[in-house]
């Protein structure tokens, strides 16, 4: 290992799970495997579903945009300087990663003459619940979990509050996620998704509302009670 | 702006999301990563250990640069200074290198042509050859200039001796078989004496017998009175013409004697007194110029007793 004995013994004898990310990458720079593993076990479920709500459908892409972002992550780990949050920086990757990805795509379906999925509404892709549902059989199997009525009525809440994500915009998407999977405030949204804090604040609430709207017309009003 | 009911619907909006929330990566894709994460990490440390040392390498390379630099310019500047000292100490000790002289001898000249190279030894050899013709300019110069003082010293004598030979004449004029052969005028001694006067320097011994033939006088007179001048006009030839002189004077005292004349032998004898005086004057003078003047025993058997006792006295004192 690269980081010096009495360095190894320090980190060994810290408790990485109360370490900021920040502090884990920079231990990881310095050699450290377990600061690495502490911070990607943090970060891998919201940054998983951040690939996997935007591209919808496609989770082989959303598997591999997820694993290019992590390996730029491991790549630029030694170069790494605490400028900003390390989540900021993250999802910043994860943004970028997206756009090339999604920009890659439709070209290619503009010039194969195929329907673009990006960005469509929400009511064009109602019908395909059930075959998403094929995709994630994880989730079903914790839905088992719960007691019948309650299951049926959260298993049936989310697949519509998830379809409902799927139907919003591609930058209200973004944004949704970012604060909901991330837990990014809305200054640090603005900065990943590069748009003045008005606009980004802008952009969630329409989310919000559109999610609500899509929820009362697949759910009806009661689920609000 | 948002209402409270606005945000009642975001928070029930995020609950129930939160209930989403189940996807994870699969495990083959964590292990990836993991496995990832791991491979740098190590590569890492080789990189960084490879950097320790070339670094190490490094820090030595440039402690050792300043003595490199040092090395680099010292052999090349030592190595020039040290040509440069013993190309000047060389030049300095080197005799063929320093200028010639302006008083070369012989003697230098040979020494000079073996130690130096061809080119040099060729502008030796001009240089001398030029001091030489430089030397035999002088030595013409000298020579010209000692025989005009001899000419004007000669022409300064001739005149002191005209009265001399005026005497000559009168009492050759005494004698009547020879004056009667020449009766005009024209050919008297004293003309001829004029004629021979003119005609100076160029005037040799045959144009002299010559003249005497002519201007009907003896040559033995002729000759007696071009002595002086002729004597004076070169010394080397001095001696010679006055030892020819004697020679033609003992030709006409036997010539005389068979005829019986005593006169004119006394009048020889004593013209061979004159001449024995000035051969003997001429030889003391030369002995004076140059010690180391030699007579020979035939010049000396021309003079009397007395006079060869006084050269001999002279050649012991000196």
């Amino acid at each position: 290992m690269l980081v010096e004995p009495s360095k190894q013994r320090d980190l060994q004898g810290l408790n990485l799970r109360e370490q900021s990310d920040e502090e884990l990458m920079q231990y990881y720079a310095l050699g450290n495997f377990h600061a690495f593993e502490c911070l990607y076990l943090r970060h891998k479920g919201p940054l998983f579903r951040y690939f996997i709500r935007q591209l919808s459908g496609s989770s082989a892409t959303a598997e591999d945009l997820y694993q290019e972002v992590w390996s730029q992550v491991i790549k630029h780990a030694q170069h790494y300087s605490v400028k900003a949050k390390f989540t900021t920086w993250l999802y910043t990757l994860a943004r970028n990663k997206l756009i090339d990805h999604l920009r890659h795509r439709n070209v290619h379906e503009q010039v194969f003459d195929d329907k673009l999925v990006v960005g469509t509404g929400f009511d064009e892709k109602q019908s395909d619940t059930e075959s998403s549902d094929a995709n994630h059989p994880e989730q079903a199997s914790q839905v088992r979990l719960l007691s019948a009525e309650v299951q049926y009525n959260q298993a049936h809440t989310a697949q519509a509050l998830k379809r409902c994500v799927e139907g919003l915009t591609l930058q209200q998407q973004e944004c949704f996620l970012l604060k909901e999977e991330a837990g990014l405030t809305t200054e640090v949204i603005a900065e990943i998704v590069v748009c003045n804090y008005e606009a980004c604040k802008s952009r969630l609430r329409k989310a919000y509302v559109q999610l609500r709207e899509c929820l009362d017309h697949k759910l009806g009003a009661g689920v609000w009670e | 702006m948002k209402t409270p009911e606005g945000n009642k619907h975001e928070g029930k909006i995020s609950a129930l999301y939160h209930t989403l929330k189940v996807e994870v990566p699969p495990p083959y894709l964590d292990d990836s990563i993991r496995q990832e994460a791991k491979t740098a990490i190590e590569r890492m440390a080789q990189r960084k250990a490879t950097e320790l040392v070339s670094r190490h390498v490094d820090k030595l390379v440039l402690a050792d640069t300043p003595k490199r630099v040092w090395m680099a310019w010292q052999w090349p500047s030592s190595l020039a200074a040290s040509v440069c000292i013993v190309s000047v100490l060389w030049w300095q000790l080197a005799p063929d290198l320093q200028p010639v002289a302006e008083d070369v001898s012989e003697l230098n000249y040979p020494l000079a042509t073996q130690q130096e190279s061809p080119v040099n030894a060729e502008q030796a050899a001009a240089q001398f050859s030029l001091l030489q013709d430089a030397a035999a300019r002088e030595k013409k110069q000298d020579a010209l200039a000692r025989s005009r003082q001899q000419h004007e010293l000669e022409l300064a004598q001739a005149l002191t001796q005209m009265s001399e030979r005026k005497a000559t004449q009168s009492a050759l004029q005494s004698r009547p078989s020879n004056t009667q052969q020449t009766t005009t005028e024209h050919h008297t001694p004293a003309m001829a004496e004029t004629r021979l006067t003119e005609r100076g320097n160029s005037l040799d011994a045959e144009h002299v017998l010559e003249a005497d033939e002519r201007y009907g006088l003896s040559r033995v007179d002729t000759l007696s009175m071009l002595t002086g001048r002729v004597a004076q006009q070169t010394e080397p030839n001095t001696v010679t013409e006055l030892i020819e002189l004697m020679r033609q004077i003992t030709t006409e005292q036997q010539s005389a004697k068979a005829e019986q004349d005593d006169k004119r032998m006394a009048t020889l004898d004593k013209k061979r007194v004159t001449l024995q005086a000035q051969l003997l004057s001429h030889l003391l003078h030369e002995r004076e110029q140059n010690p180391k003047f030699e007579v020979s025993p035939e010049i000396l058997s021309f003079l009397n007793d007395e006079q060869r006792r006084a050269w001999q006295t002279t050649l012991k004192e000196q």
